[in-house]
């Protein structure tokens, strides 16, 4: 409510409001993704932001929003809970071992948890549990899951080491990417859709 | 004025922060929808040792010399020789997909390529076995030359999510394993794919009712054959089922009339045993069931049966195949263990029968493999040191294997290791 007189009333100020919060939450989240993901090594991603003057509701919706900006990927949600304020659920996506313009060749399937939870003012994340599953081609020439999996917290992999590795930078660089794109997209005021000027018939 | 400067820079500063959000959206959808092509392949080399050393020099068995009075000489089809670094097969492989379609060319060269279209050879009728579908006619005959390196090539257009129509040339559908030495567990061929259909020439529209149910329909020309030398077509099926996660099954069918290149005359330049007309039919299962992680059982079973006319050549065809519907069939078991991502160690044991003669092995056979592949180098090298000891009963009191003397023996074990690289 307090956002929208402020838009109303004083657009200059709202914007270098929302630049400044913009820009602080930026230099926040490339501490906190980066910081957790490169000194562990650990596949494990969150942070718990503080999100002034923004209510759970809000919070809520741009947490639907950035979930629904995910594309790539497939998502089940196990939990998407306006009351509770949480989202929770396990996302997968593809991973290759040559990707090269448009050449591609299936490796893998990368699967992990979100969860996002929602309260006045505030917020917290966390995406963990990140799981390969193997995938072969069978006799019909098709990629499918072995059903053998490997953690992706582990740094070995005997003789696909390479591989591997570019498995987990991947992984890596998607997560924190994600991590900058939903601390954007959390704050972010929704697209009012503006009303249509019609000409209305008017009697004389 | 500086209201409006202070406007237009914040707007300039926060699109820039802006895009990169909308910019990654933009890009995601793009890769989604963008076309994959891919190219891959492999080469693979091998070396075996028999140990009972046949003095032919390849493990096909004792009716390769006549003075045996064996008719049959199928053995082993694909890994068949003895104490040398033997290539096996190049293949180069392209396909291209979309939302929309799939495209495949898959070319392959070597001696099983040679081998994988053994009805195609460009050889003159009587100087070598693999000339039953040598085309008579010239007209025909001349297209078999750089078409023999084809091993596939097909485009598939998926009209809507669930039904999808393929045209071309296709690997079959039928049986456990297939020519491609990285796909199979086990390097050596079991003697239920050397004695099914390779491949097809045709069309067929694949249904996906579920993830857990899809049928194939089709119609081809014949088996393994690049023309055809008949008007009526063959009828291939198959019903996918998925009754738990892991757990394949196939249940496959092909059947067509004369549509065996040995056994019919029509256009070919080979003399069947008799010009007489037939209905040949096959039904395999398939099926595979990923216990654990690690733990993967398989079982292919296969039945068919040819049914001649009962016209003026029944006697020639009861002699031939002591009946005027000969069968051939059997059943492999698998089981895989992966020790590490390294080794794994896998066993095959196959029954294997064609005592009709009707197949390209003519016998009983029984037949035990054990794998142990290798993976190292990212997954590209594939390492597979193998053990496999067949025993074949006798056909008419002769011995089906073959000895250091050239004489009939009623076994064969070969110990050996293959290398597939694949890219």
């Amino acid at each position: 409510m307090g956002i929208r007189q402020n838009v109303s009333n004083a657009p200059t100020l709202y914007l270098m409001k929302t630049f400044f919060l913009i820009a602080i939450l930026g230099l926040s989240i490339h501490a906190n993704c980066n910081g957790q993901s490169a000194t562990t090594s650990v596949m494990d991603f969150s942070n718990v932001v503080v999100a002034d003057s923004l209510s759970k509701e809000f919070l809520f919706r741009n947490a639907q929003r950035w979930v629904n900006t995910i594309k790539d990927e497939k998502i089940v949600l196990s939990q998407n809970d306006s009351i509770l304020g949480k989202i929770e659920g396990e996302s997968s996506y593809l991973v290759y071992t040559q990707q090269a313009g448009i050449l591609k060749k299936l490796s893998g399937r990368v699967s992990y948890k979100i969860s996002i939870e929602v309260k006045d003012k505030k917020y917290r994340y966390h995406f963990s549990d990140f799981v390969f599953h193997y995938y072969k081609q069978d006799r019909y020439y098709n990629m499918v899951e072995t059903g053998k999996v490997k953690s992706l917290n582990e740094q070995s992999a005997s003789g696909w080491q390479k591989l591997w590795d570019y498995h987990r930078t991947i992984t890596q660089n998607k997560l924190k990417e994600y991590c900058k794109q939903l601390e954007i997209k959390m704050v972010e005021k929704p697209e009012v859709p503006s009303e249509k000027v019609t000409a209305k018939k008017v009697e004389w | 004025m500086k209201k409006l400067i202070q406007i237009v820079l914040f707007n300039a500063f926060s699109f820039a922060v802006a895009i990169p959000a909308f910019s990654q959206d933009a890009t995601e959808k793009k890769e989604e929808e963008k076309p994959k092509v891919t190219m891959s392949g492999y080469i693979d080399t091998y070396y075996l040792h028999a140990f009972n050393s046949p003095k032919s020099g390849n493990l096909m068995g004792a009716g390769q010399d006549p003075s045996n009075g064996l008719p049959f000489y199928a053995g082993r089809a694909f890994d068949r020789l003895n104490d040398q670094f033997s290539l096996g097969l190049v293949q180069t492989k392209f396909s291209y997909s979309d939302k929309h379609s799939d495209l495949v060319i898959d070319l392959t060269f070597g001696p099983n390529a040679e081998l994988g279209n053994f009805g195609n050879q460009r050889m003159a009728p009587g100087q070598g076995y693999a000339t039953g579908y040598f085309p008579a006619n010239p007209n025909q005959s001349v297209l078999y030359g750089t078409s023999a390196a084809i091993k596939q090539a097909y485009f598939t257009w998926k009209a809507t999510s669930k039904f999808s129509f393929t045209v071309g040339q296709f690997g079959t559908h039928v049986g456990y394993e297939v020519i491609d030495a990285p796909i199979n567990y086990h390097y050596s061929l079991s003697n239920l794919f050397n004695n099914g259909p390779f491949y097809h020439v045709g069309a067929k529209a694949n249904y996906v009712f579920s993830d857990k149910a899809t049928l194939m329909l089709g119609v081809v020309n014949n088996w393994d054959a690049l023309t055809d030398w008949k008007s009526q077509k063959s009828l291939i099926g198959q019903l996918y089922l998925k009754p738990v996660e892991g757990w394949n099954v196939y249940v496959n069918y092909i059947s067509g009339r004369n549509d065996d290149g040995f056994k019919s005359s029509g256009n070919l330049a080979y003399t069947p045993v008799a010009p007489t007309s037939y209905n040949r039919t096959l039904f395999d299962l398939t099926t595979g069931y990923q216990i654990t992680s690690k733990f993967y059982l398989g079982l292919n079973a296969a039945y068919g049966w040819y049914t001649f006319d009962n016209d003026s050549y029944h006697d020639v065809i009861v002699a031939a195949y002591q009946s005027l519907k000969p069968t051939w069939g059997g059943v492999a078991g698998y089981v895989n263990y992966a020790i590490s991502d390294i080794v794994g160690i896998g066993a095959r044991y196959e029954y294997f029968s064609d005592k009709n003669g009707v197949r390209y092995i003519g016998t009983t056979n029984t037949s035990l493999t054990i794998t142990a592949p290798i993976t190292v180098a990212d997954g590209h090298l594939i390492m597979k040191p193998e053990l496999r000891i067949d025993n074949a009963a006798s056909v008419n009191g002769v011995n089906y294997y073959e000895d250091k003397d050239g004489k009939p023996t009623s076994s064969q074990q070969t110990i050996g290791m293959a290398f597939i690289y694949k890219y």
